[in-house]
C-alpha cells in the first residue's frame, strides 16, 4: 500500500510527458491555410529559402498581443528578402483578431486556423509559441510563451539563421 | 424573591460602574486580525495569472456598521458602531525574463465604538455594553510579492508588514504551482508564517489589559485546479493554520460570576479550511457563474459553512454587472457564553460575538466598465454590499443570540489600468 | 469471529484508498483535455478564480474580522494557460 502511494506521488511529480512536441532539427510540418486578412491561401512552403518565424497566436492570449508589434519591428529591422513572419491565428471568430492586426498596423501575413489543425501537427503545448524555421524548412528554435525581453534573443537567433546559406 | 431582585440590581450597578470606567479607549478587532494580505493565500492570488503588462490598481471602500439596537444595549451605552475608510493600492510589473514583482499597500482609518462585554438586563436577557467611541485610528499594510515562471509551473514568495499604533506584524509566504495534462490540471501548495506583536493602549489604566503580548501563526495549504471543459474550471484547496501565543482580545471583557474580567482564550489554535470553487461560463448568455463552498473547523470547536454565488453578466460597451450572494453559518467556541454564572474550569471565557453561534447573509452588486484608451486598458468599478447577521440565520438552533452581532453597508469604487 | 472481519474490512478500505490515490492523477487527466489553443473562454476575466484580487483581499479581510473562520483559498490554474 505504501508502495502504491509512493508510486502515485512520483507519477504526479513527473507529470504527463509531452506527446508530439516538435524538436529542434525536425522538419517543420507543411501546412496551408486561408489568409485571415484577405482572400487566398498561404502555404509554409511559399517561404522555403527564407528564414521564417511561425507564430501561433489568438486575441484572447495577452502575451500574444504583446509579441505581435514586437515581431513587426523585428521584421522591419531584418532584410526583407531573407526573413518573414507568418502568424497563424487560432481565434474561433476571426473578427477580433483582424481588428487587433489593423489597430496595431501589423504588416506580416496571418492565416486563420479556427479549428486548430496546424498547432496540432506542431505539437503546440502552450500559447503563444513561435517556431524559427531555417531556409531548408527545419525547425531550429521553439519559443514557448512570450515576455517583453524575449525579442532580443529571437533577433540574435534569426540573424544567425539568416547568415546560414540555404543548402 | 427579594434577594434575587437585590442581587440583580447589584450586578447591574457593578456593570454600570465598569462601563463608566471603560468609557475611554475602545478598539477594533481589526487591530488583532492579521491583515488579509498577511494570509499566505492572498499574496499569491495577486500574482495569479502572471503579468505581461504593467498593472496599477486602486480601490476605495467605505464600511459602516449599523447602529446597535437600543434594546440590545445596556442603558447609557453608545449605540453607534464602527466606520472604516479603506484605500488599497496595487502595482505589478514583469521586471525580468521570467520574473514578476508586485506591491500591495492598504491604508485604512477607523473610528467608532465596539462591543466590550455582555450583561443580563432586568429580564435576564443579554445586552451589550459598548466601549466609548474612539478617536480616529489608522492601519497600514504593505506586502511585496515576486513570482518566477517556469515551463512546468511557477514559484511565488511574499513578505509583508502590518502596522497600527498598538500592533505590529510581519508575515512571509512561499508557494509553488505545477502544471499537468497540458495545463488542464494544476497542483499548488505552500506555507506561510506571521509574527504579531500587540501593545494594547491604556494597558496601565485597565487591570485586565496586558501591556505587551505576541502571537505566531504558521500555515500550510495545498490545492488542485482542474479544467472540466472549454467553459468550466474547478479548484479545491485545503488550508491548515496553527497559532500560538496571545490569542485573546485585550479590548474585550466577559462577565464571570458578576464581574467583568478580561477576555481569555486558549493559547493555541489549530484551524482547517476547505474551499472549493467552480467557474462555469454560459456562452449563450455571455456570462459566467461562480459558486464557492467553504467548510471550516478548529480546535476551539467552531465549525462553519459558507456558500458564495455570483453571476458575471457581460453587457454591451464593455460593461459588466455582477450580483452576488453569500450565506454563512458558524457554531460557537467551546469557551463562549454571553456571561458565566460560574467561573469556567478551563479558565477560558469570552463573550465576543465573533465566537458566538450565528448566521449571516450578504448580498452584493458590482458594476464595471472596461474601455481602452490607446494602448492602455482601463476599468472603473463600483460596488455595494449589505451584510446582516443574526442567530435566526444560523443552521442550528441558537438559545441566546449575542446582542453584539453586526450588520453593515459597504460601498466601494475603484480604477485599474493595464498597460 | 468479529475481530478478523473488522480487520479485513479496514485493510480493504486502506487498499481501496491507496488505489484511488494512485489513479487520481489519471482520473483527472481523463476529465477533459482542452488544447492550449482552445482556452479562449477560460481566458476571460470573468472565469478567473479572483477576477479582482483587491476586492477578494478586502472581502476576506472584512469577513475575517467579523467572523470566526479563516478565508482559505489561493487558486492557481484555469485561465488562459499562457506563458
Amino acid at each position: 500500500m505504501n508502495k502504491l502511494i509512493v508510486l502515485s506521488l512520483t507519477a504526479l511529480l513527473i507529470g504527463a510527458a509531452p506527446s508530439l512536441a516538435l524538436e529542434e532539427g525536425a522538419r517543420a510540418p507543411s501546412f496551408s491555410a486561408p489568409r485571415l486578412d484577405g482572400p487566398g491561401t498561404i502555404s509554409l512552403s511559399n517561404y522555403r529559402g527564407k528564414v521564417v518565424l511561425v507564430d501561433f497566436w489568438a486575441s484572447w492570449c495577452a502575451p500574444c498581443l504583446v509579441s505581435l508589434p514586437l515581431y513587426e519591428e523585428l521584421r522591419k529591422e531584418l532584410p526583407a528578402g531573407e526573413f518573414e513572419v507568418l502568424a497563424v491565428n487560432l481565434d474561433k471568430e476571426p473578427g477580433k483578431a483582424l481588428r487587433f492586426l489593423k489597430e496595431r498596423g501589423v504588416g506580416f501575413p496571418s492565416v486563420a486556423d479556427p479549428k486548430g489543425r496546424i498547432p496540432e501537427t506542431f505539437g503546440l503545448e502552450t500559447m503563444p509559441t513561435s517556431y524559427l524555421i531555417d531556409r531548408n524548412g527545419r525547425v531550429r528554435h521553439v519559443h514557448t510563451g512570450f515576455r517583453r525581453g524575449d525579442i532580443d534573443g529571437l533577433r540574435d537567433k534569426a540573424k544567425a539563421l539568416i547568415a546560414e546559406k540555404a543548402k | 424573591m427579594k434577594n434575587r431582585e437585590r442581587e440583580k440590581r447589584a450586578r447591574r450597578r457593578r456593570a454600570r460602574r465598569a462601563a463608566a470606567a471603560g468609557a475611554g479607549g475602545a478598539r477594533t478587532l481589526q487591530a488583532l486580525a492579521t491583515s488579509a494580505l498577511a494570509l499566505p493565500g492572498v499574496a499569491s492570488n495577486a500574482a495569479a495569472e502572471g503579468t505581461e503588462r504593467y498593472v496599477a490598481d486602486y480601490t476605495y471602500s467605505f464600511y459602516s456598521e449599523d447602529d446597535i439596537d437600543s434594546s440590545k444595549v445596556s442603558p447609557g451605552s453608545e449605540t453607534s458602531r464602527y466606520e472604516i475608510h479603506n484605500h488599497q493600492f496595487r502595482v505589478a510589473a514583469p521586471i525580468a525574463a521570467r520574473f514578476d514583482l508586485g506591491l500591495d499597500v492598504a491604508y485604512e482609518t477607523m473610528s467608532g465604538a465596539t462591543p466590550w462585554y455582555i450583561i443580563p438586563d432586568v429580564d435576564g436577557d443579554p445586552v451589550q455594553v459598548m466601549t466609548g467611541a474612539t478617536i480616529e485610528e489608522a492601519r497600514t499594510d504593505a506586502s511585496l510579492n515576486g513570482t518566477y515562471h517556469l515551463e512546468t509551473g511557477r514559484a511565488t514568495g511574499a513578505m509583508g508588514i502590518s502596522v497600527e499604533n498598538d500592533y505590529l506584524a510581519f508575515n512571509g509566504s512561499v508557494s509553488g504551482e505545477r502544471y499537468f495534462n497540458e495545463k488542464n490540471t494544476t497542483l499548488n501548495g505552500g506555507g506561510g508564517f506571521s509574527i504579531d506583536k500587540i501593545e494594547p493602549v491604556d494597558a496601565d489604566t485597565d487591570p485586565f489589559r496586558p501591556s505587551k503580548e505576541n502571537k505566531q501563526s504558521f500555515s500550510l495549504f495545498s490545492g488542485v485546479s482542474q479544467v472540466l471543459g472549454r467553459s468550466s474550471v474547478i479548484n479545491s484547496t485545503l488550508n491548515y493554520q496553527f497559532s500560538n501565543g496571545f490569542l485573546s482580545d485585550p479590548y474585550k471583557r466577559v462577565l464571570v460570576e458578576g464581574a467583568p474580567i478580561g477576555d481569555s482564550r486558549p493559547d493555541t489554535r489549530h484551524q482547517i479550511t476547505w474551499l472549493t470553487r467552480l467557474r462555469q461560463h454560459a456562452d449563450f448568455m455571455n456570462g459566467a457563474f461562480h459558486a464557492d463552498y467553504r467548510f471550516y473547523i478548529d480546535t476551539w470547536q467552531i465549525n462553519s459553512h459558507t456558500i458564495d454565488v455570483a453571476w458575471y453578466q457581460n453587457l454591451p460597451w464593455g460593461l459588466r454587472l455582477i450580483p452576488s450572494l453569500r450565506y454563512y453559518t458558524q457554531s460557537a467556541a467551546k469557551f463562549y457564553a454571553p456571561w458565566f454564572e460560574v467561573a469556567p474550569s478551563s479558565g477560558h471565557a469570552s463573550s465576543d460575538y465573533r465566537l458566538s453561534p450565528f448566521g449571516a447573509l450578504a448580498y452584493r452588486v458590482r458594476a464595471e466598465s472596461n474601455f481602452p484608451i490607446r494602448e492602455t486598458n482601463w476599468k472603473i468599478h463600483a460596488g455595494y454590499e449589505r451584510y446582516t447577521s443574526s442567530a435566526d440565520l444560523a443552521i442550528m438552533k441558537v438559545a441566546l443570540e449575542n446582542p453584539g452581532l453586526v450588520s453593515y453597508n459597504l460601498f466601494s469604487v475603484g480604477v485599474t489600468a493595464q498597460f | 469471529m468479529r475481530r478478523p472481519a473488522a480487520r479485513d474490512r479496514a485493510q480493504r478500505a486502506r487498499r481501496l484508498t491507496a488505489l484511488l490515490l494512485a489513479l487520481a492523477p489519471l482520473a483527472l487527466g481523463a476529465c477533459a483535455n482542452i488544447k492550449p489553443w482552445e482556452r479562449d473562454v477560460l481566458a476571460r476575466e470573468e472565469m478567473a478564480f479572483d477576477p479582482d484580487p483587491l476586492e477578494a483581499a478586502r472581502r476576506n479581510h472584512v469577513y475575517f474580522s467579523k467572523e470566526a473562520s479563516l478565508p482559505g483559498g489561493s487558486a492557481g490554474g484555469g485561465g488562459c494557460g499562457c506563458n
